[in-house]
């Protein structure tokens, strides 16, 4: 039998380039689709305005201890280690920022001063609720 | 016979890659507009302000003396910040004696929220007309004590409080 002269595909190079631009643009819609759905940007919203509805309800000595598991799991993936939730005192604002670019502010009506404290091995954020702002 | 005829095949893929583009930025938007779906809990915060204003002038069903002071600051008293109230908060407070005569009334915040309650909700506290970016409202009437030159009276206290506190995202911390 007479194996030769079989024509094979004839892979152009344009058609190369084509099929990989292709590949190239559906791993980035794959990754910038899993990146928006590791949930930053929803649980950022979710703890500020937990956050905030905690501070609003809150008396001076009361402590709040938050379970912060999903928060530092999501923050850890974005390699961001400190200052996941800070209380602006002066501007009234809880601003909760699980990645390095940006975060999610919310504004409470109470007139206390906190202390926060964030503890990673825990995976809890303890507010404390002192008297008035300084 | 036409001559020198291109091929297609090359200049059809700048369409091919028009319409991935186009595809693209749909699936994007579509994405992202899920994801940063808003949470909405200005109905809690009109629960809270109830919650927290109640609790700091009513105590036992009494109505604290200072309330009735005509230089009562209700912001130092009850620990609101004032700043951050007026822009996103109202609160009406109307106390009555008895005979439905108004004793004390209190309006503190932003009066445009007021208006907006007016309109969405009628007398009998039902909603009329659904507008989302208009604030969420609270209000109750309830029966107190308070007292008038040592004597114990009886009275109502009603309360109207709102809220269109909306979060914000922010580029840096």
């Amino acid at each position: 039998m007479n194996k030769f002269n079989k024509k094979g595909m004839n892979v152009d190079f344009y058609t190369v380039i084509f099929l990989l631009l292709n590949l190239v643009f559906f791993a980035m819609m794959f990754i910038f689709i899993s990146n928006s759905s590791n949930s930053s940007l929803a649980y950022e919203q979710h703890y500020a305005k937990e956050i905030a509805m905690l501070v609003d309800s809150a008396t001076p000595g009361m402590i709040f201890n938050i379970d912060f598991t999903k928060g530092f799991d999501i923050a850890k993936e974005n390699s961001k280690l400190k200052d996941l939730v800070i209380i602006d005192e002066e501007n009234n604002l809880i601003k909760v920022s699980l990645r390095n670019s940006g975060g999610y502010q919310m504004v409470y009506f109470t007139d206390y001063s906190f202390k926060v404290r964030e503890s990673p091995e825990t995976k809890k954020i303890l507010i404390e609720v002192l008297d008035d702002k300084q | 016979m036409i001559n020198n005829k291109r091929g297609g095949e090359k200049l059809f893929s700048i369409w091919w890659f028009l319409i991935l583009g186009i595809t693209a930025v749909g699936i994007g938007y579509g994405v992202v507009l899920f994801y940063s779906q808003d949470i909405d809990i200005r109905e809690f915060e009109t629960g809270l302000i109830y919650s927290h204003i109640g609790n700091c002038i009513v105590h036992n069903n009494v109505l604290v003396d200072e309330v009735l002071n005509e230089d009562f600051d209700i912001y130092s008293y009850c620990h609101i910040d004032k700043k951050v109230f007026e822009e996103s908060f109202y609160l009406n407070l109307v106390i009555k004696d008895d005979e439905e005569n108004i004793i004390k009334e209190i309006s503190i915040g932003n009066l445009d929220l007021r208006k907006q309650c007016e309109i969405v909700f009628d007398s009998k506290n039902t909603q009329k007309v659904i507008a989302t970016s208009y604030a969420r409202c609270y209000s109750s009437k309830e029966s107190i004590s308070y007292f008038d030159e040592g004597y114990r009276m009886e009275g109502s206290m009603e309360f109207l409080s709102a809220s269109n506190n909306a979060g914000k995202r922010i580029s840096i911390i």
